[in-house]
């Protein structure tokens, strides 16, 4: 059966290591897409609807293509078609250089029939609400609705209910670097595109299909990758539009989208408004909860979330409906549906917790199911020093006032098949290890590096890791559901064991011994029953002559696990006086299985608590009303942490088995419904709707006063 | 897209080019394009949008063959 072998064992695996890419990142060196620049290449910029809900009557691009500079114009919406939202694509240039290209979408005149627009859920949902999605009656879809047990008999046997309403806004991915892409013709049958993809085989297949190419003639790129965060699978329409402007004007296109356009058309985390009661008995069980809820993604369909969630609840009615709203479709964000679900139960968890007189924590321990996370709240609570929370909330002297709080979460991650990859040793004993899965920042590159070198007793810098390319033909699949390190690093594991086995077979007979007796050193191969017969790593590659060993691997499911627990505890402090609200520690226990990299496992839990903290405390999307537009889709007035904000953060890697299990999403679940639980113990004041703004803790103080 | 995945059995014919995330994923759950998940997000490879070509939304309810511009799995290019 395969392992990953005992921890004492592992040279390597498990170990902190410092990422591959790290050099080049900070300086400057790695490339991104937006990096890209090819000769004679062209830029291209997409004219956009400022309007949030119009018919296209006619598109007038003659004075664009007459602008000197322009290579081409091409309309990307028909005549006749609606444009549902602010940033739905209207027309697109391709120019010498970016200013000229900026110039000449000015210059595209569009004639419009302006249509009515609703942009918050509360208007798409009035009586009177203009239909903006002909399919939906009254701008909703048909509800989904999950039951559970008898919630009127639960309801019967509670001896203490909450009522409450939970409300999420809508939170965009903010990728650093942006959606886009470098398109480039080599011939008429053949196209190159470096691409800001989560997923180099899914945006080639698509590309393939979408222009009737073969597959095998289409190569796409991403060497490195500054964010995606669930929006970056498909080519999307800019990838579409970069293609279509370089076959047309012969010449390669960089269609990199603005931060603008990233805020309105680039995906976002659907909102969460939850009306819920839940009931739960004397000596401490949930047994009743029942749930009304909607969301928006967009116009799009999309708009789930989690509920009940994580904690057994026997009897439950859950009803949940997607309203449309002229707004840019939502996309797949980090978890779906699970930070806005673990906020609402957590926050609901707390207030029966209250009612009931019980602690918190022991409110969890009774109605958590996941024994994992039994053993994580221990922990946790250790080491937040739980004990110092206020007993009674708000009960702290002082103008800040300080509070605990925990939330939970859990997700899958088990990955999946469909990963190819290549091992291959040399003969001058350099090692190539190949596949088509992509680094998106969060470090596979290295992990790979670290499977091979540990298996053949050498160093992450012998090994030549090729990711990101879609060239060799060697297929993975998107990175996306905390799924690349499960589904890769099993195969690469197996085609390096592939590859050794080989390597001993040739050199067995040097050696003077049976194969099952040798084993890898540090740079070494030695017989194991006789030390003394050892030949250096070089010495039994050079025995391959002109030849070299090439191994490809499987995807062993032994090596991997479904199931991420995780819970995390806050500690904040709040301005009782100005309402400024500062997050001090995030203690986040994370289940990930085997941590292959633990470095880069705590930079993945930092980077999924900081997204958590951002939904928190910062982010929302501003819509207005009257002109259907987004008020800050911009840094400057949509907030993401920074320095300023962002906590001490104490991420511990929660081993709890040795098979890798994909940790990239789970890390942002609890953090929301932490934080707001430590401000209520801070001050007394539930805040139930995020994110939680000085604004609001004022107006509750205010109103508790 | 559906890299390494067999396509699951469906039980009547799904348009190829209706898009969602699970189709990306080692591991993602293909009945998605089968029946609508109200967490998934719909799309079509033709448009790159949530309509297809007719300007209509797309979903596995919606992408059926009563629609100018369906082609089922295997099924000629949208002309």
């Amino acid at each position: 059966m395969a392992s990953w072998g005992e921890a004492s064992e592992s040279r390597l695996i498990g170990k902190r290591v410092t990422r591959l890419s790290g050099k080049d990142k900070v300086t400057g060196k790695a490339k991104y897409t937006f990096d890209i620049n090819e000769p004679g290449m062209l830029y291209g910029r997409i004219l956009r609807s400022e309007t949030a809900h119009a018919t296209v009557l006619g598109i007038d691009l003659s004075e664009a293509e007459a602008l000197p500079g322009v290579k081409a114009v091409i309309p990307i919406i028909e005549v006749g078609n609606k444009l549902r939202y602010q940033g739905q694509e209207i027309a697109a240039v391709a120019a010498d250089t970016d200013d000229i290209a900026k110039d000449a979408i000015r210059l595209i005149h569009v004639d419009l029939e302006e249509l009515p627009s609703v942009v918050t859920e509360a208007d798409a949902m009035a009586a009177d609400a203009p239909q903006i999605r002909e399919d939906w009656a009254g701008n909703q879809s048909e509800p989904n609705v999950r039951e559970d047990g008898d919630i009127n008999a639960g309801f019967t046997e509670a001896a203490v209910e909450v009522e409450a309403t939970y409300h999420t806004p809508v939170q965009t991915h903010v990728c650093l670097e942006t959606h886009g892409h470098v398109a480039k013709w080599e011939d008429e049958q053949n196209l190159t595109v470096w691409a800001s993809t989560q997923g180099v085989f899914g945006v080639r297949n698509d590309f393939a299909q979408h222009f009737e190419l073969p597959a095998n003639q289409v190569r796409v790129i991403t060497e490195h990758m500054g964010g995606g965060f669930g929006s970056k699978f498909g080519p999307g329409i800019e990838g579409r539009t970069a293609v279509e402007l370089a076959r047309i004007t012969g010449k390669a296109v960089k269609l990199m989208l603005t931060r603008k356009d990233e805020h309105l058309v680039a995906g976002n985390r659907p909102s969460m408004t939850q009306q819920v009661r839940a009931g739960a008995t004397s000596d401490g069980r949930l047994i009743a909860y029942d749930m009304k809820g909607y969301g928006t993604g967009g116009i799009s369909s999309g708009a789930g979330f989690t509920g009940p969630y994580v904690y057994h609840v026997p009897n439950s009615r859950a009803e949940r409906v997607n309203v449309a709203v002229n707004a840019g479709n939502q996309r797949a964000m980090r978890a779906p549906g699970h930070p806005q679900g673990a906020f609402a139960m957590d926050s609901l968890m707390d207030e029966l917790a209250e009612k009931l007189g019980m602690d918190p924590v022991e409110f969890r321990r009774i109605n958590d199911p996941n024994e994992v996370r039994q053993a994580q709240y221990t922990l946790g609570a250790q080491e937040i020093g739980w004990h110092r929370r206020n007993h009674v909330p708000g009960s702290g002297t002082g103008v800040k006032k300080r509070g605990m709080g925990l939330g939970s979460g859990q997700w899958g991650g088990g990955g999946g098949r469909g990963t190819e990859a290549r091992v291959t040793i040399n003969a001058d004993g350099t090692v190539e290890a190949v596949t088509g899965t992509q680094d998106i920042g969060t470090g596979i590159r290295t992990v790979i590096a670290m499977i091979v070198a540990e298996e053949f007793g050498l160093d992450i810098t012998d090994v030549r890791v090729n990711v990101g390319d879609s060239q060799p033909g060697l297929p993975s699949g998107g990175s996306g559901g905390s799924q690349t390190t499960p589904s890769v690093a099993p195969v690469i594991k197996t085609a390096a064991a592939a590859a050794k086995q080989k390597l001993f077979e040739r050199i067995a007979p040097l050696l003077e011994a049976p194969v099952g007796d040798l084993r890898v050193g540090t740079g070494t191969i030695y017989v194991v029953s006789d030390r003394t017969k050892t030949i250096t790593w070089k010495q039994a590659a050079g025995q391959l002559g002109m030849d070299s060993i090439s191994e490809g691997g499987t995807w062993d499911e032994e090596l991997r696990q479904n199931g991420a627990a995780g819970t995390q505890f806050a500690e904040v402090e709040v301005d009782t006086q100005t309402g400024a609200l500062r997050v001090i520690k995030i203690v986040a226990v994370q289940d990930c299985g085997l941590a292959i990299n633990r470095l880069t496992t705590e930079s993945q839990i930092n980077g999924g608590v900081i997204m958590g903290l951002g939904q928190a405390i910062l982010e929302e999307r501003f819509m207005d009303p009257e002109t259907g537009r987004m008020l800050n889709a911009n840094l400057e007035d949509y907030k993401v942490p920074g320095t300023f904000e962002i906590p001490e953060i104490q991420s511990i890697v929660f081993d709890t088995h040795r098979k890798v299990t994909g940790v990239g999403e789970p890390p942002c679940i609890p953090t929301p419904g932490a934080i707001a639980n430590a401000v209520y113990n801070a001050i007394g004041v539930r805040i139930r709707s995020l994110p939680i703004t000085p604004d609001k803790i004022l107006d509750a103080l205010a109103e508790k006063a | 897209m559906l890299q390494g995945k067999a396509l699951p059995i469906f039980n009547r014919p799904i348009c190829q080019y209706l898009r969602t995330k699970a189709i990306y994923i080692p591991g993602g759950n293909l009945q998605n394009l089968v029946e609508n998940n109200p967490g998934s997000h719909y799309w079509c490879n033709c448009t790159m949008q949530v309509v297809g070509p007719d300007d209509q939304f797309v979903s596995p309810d919606a992408c059926k063959q009563s629609r100018p511009c369906f082609n089922p799995v295997g099924g000629k290019p949208v002309v």
